[in-house]
């Protein structure tokens, strides 16, 4: 009868403070992949130095990536820098992605997000991208591609020869997740 | 069990019966799922109160900034983007600064954009100038041959003529081409790498070869309008060109094909 008080006991106020805690994930580590697509190029642009945070609480996340443009590395310093311009990463030095998820969701395979990304001072949203999540040991990871287009933030494609890249730059994006304690 | 929960607690659970706890369990579990229940006023709280949300795009709604008209993005100066939504306001977000980065990564600096868009279109002006310059460059190699003319006989005067001009045409686009390269702004603390050093460093071939070619080019030119041969430093006036235009070609590709 007394384990079962304590039971109650624990379940009445313990649990409910248990369930309602917050949880914070953090961005272990990241590679970020643009691609970009011109008659005479195919470019990858790879940075590895997105920082990302999730605050989950009542039972919604928050979710909070930013990778600095200037960290992208396509493999030609020119066609970097040039890169740099063409997004403003002068004025703007980050890409930010910002989404937000009921807590429920991160435990699906599938996680599909409403994405507000914002690049080079304009913020385009993405509906519905589709993410696969995957359990490694105590941290996940999560992968996906971004189908950014460079209208959507009004930057002009740029031109090599008089011929513009393609106005699609998918982003492929894998991250691994660490749930702080 | 006196020091569990204090005596108080401890008799007043006791008078509570078993199915009286269970309905304590169901309702305080009703209270996670429905947020509205669990948030007890409270003055000393700075929590904002609950907002009840009846869909997913009342929910949206407080998150994100309202869309521009017509689903265009609008420019947002830097303070903007950092403002925080009444959405964000109302909970736990994270943040830019949060996450680590420096003033001067989310910031920004007109400054640093202006010179990169100075750089740009500095080296756009050189890309056009450097592929219009292949023109007279490469119609100079072709009309050679007609100005030097064929053992030892000296070319024709108008094709001698024509391929001089030409040549000098080329190269004063090419001196105007290297001139935005070399002036374009530099960006601190950045470094070469992958096929622009290539381009970069057949410099080394073209450029000497480009000041030497048309000396070495009015060299001959004088040689023949005297009704000489090409002779002495002046008959090296073609190799010079050809590897010139080859280095100058190959710096070309190596910026237009992976």
């Amino acid at each position: 009868m007394t384990k079962a008080r304590l039971f109650a006991i624990l379940v009445i106020f313990v649990l409910p403070a248990w369930l309602r805690a917050d949880q914070t994930w953090t961005l272990a580590s990241s590679t970020l992949t643009y691609h970009i697509s011109h008659p005479l190029h195919e470019a990858d642009g790879v940075s590895h130095a997105a920082r990302g945070e999730g605050i989950c609480t009542k039972g919604t996340c928050n979710f909070l990536i930013a990778v600095p443009v200037k960290t992208f590395n396509s493999g030609n310093s020119n066609r970097d820098l040039h890169m740099l311009e063409v997004v403003r990463g002068g004025q703007y030095p980050l890409a930010v992605v910002r989404f937000r998820l009921p807590a429920a969701e991160l435990q699906q395979p599938v996680i599909r997000a409403d994405l507000e990304v914002q690049l080079a001072g304009r913020t385009a949203e993405y509906k519905q991208v589709a993410f696969h999540r995957a359990d490694q040991g105590k941290d996940v990871r999560v992968t996906g591609t971004i189908p950014l287009k460079l209208l959507d933030f009004k930057i002009k494609p740029p031109s090599l020869l008089a011929i513009p890249i393609r106005n699609d730059v998918p982003v492929r994006v894998d991250t691994v997740w660490r749930l702080q304690s | 069990m006196q020091g569990f929960g204090g005596g108080a607690f401890y008799r007043s659970t006791k008078v509570v019966g078993k199915h009286s706890l269970a309905l304590l369990t169901l309702g305080a579990l009703c209270a996670v799922a429905v947020p509205g229940w669990a948030q007890a006023p409270n003055a000393a709280s700075d929590a904002p109160p609950m907002i009840e949300l009846t869909s997913s795009r009342d929910l949206k709604a407080l998150w994100l900034p309202a869309p521009a008209p017509g689903g265009e993005s609008q420019p947002q100066s830097q303070e903007q983007q950092q403002k925080p939504t009444e959405g964000q306001q109302a909970g736990k977000v994270p943040s830019l600064q949060g996450l680590g980065f420096p003033a001067s990564e989310i910031h920004g600096s007109t400054a640093e954009q202006a010179l990169l868009d100075k750089r740009s279109h500095m080296l756009q002006i050189h890309q056009k100038l450097g592929l219009i310059t292949t023109i007279p460059m490469f119609a100079a190699l072709f009309t050679g041959p007609g100005a030097k003319g064929h053992r030892g006989l000296p070319g024709s005067p108008s094709r001698r003529d024509l391929h001089a001009a030409l040549g000098f045409t080329a190269a004063g686009m090419y001196f105007a081409t290297a001139y935005f390269a070399l002036r374009a702004p530099k960006v601190a603390g950045t470094r070469s790498y992958g096929l622009i050093r290539l381009h970069k460093a057949l410099v080394w071939i073209h450029l000497p070869g480009m000041i030497l070619t048309p000396i070495l080019g009015t060299i001959a030119f004088r040689q023949l309008s005297r009704g000489e041969r090409v002779h002495g430093i002046a008959r090296y006036h073609s190799w010079v060109a050809v590897t010139t235009a080859g280095a100058y070609g190959l710096a070309l590709l190596s910026v237009t094909f992976k």
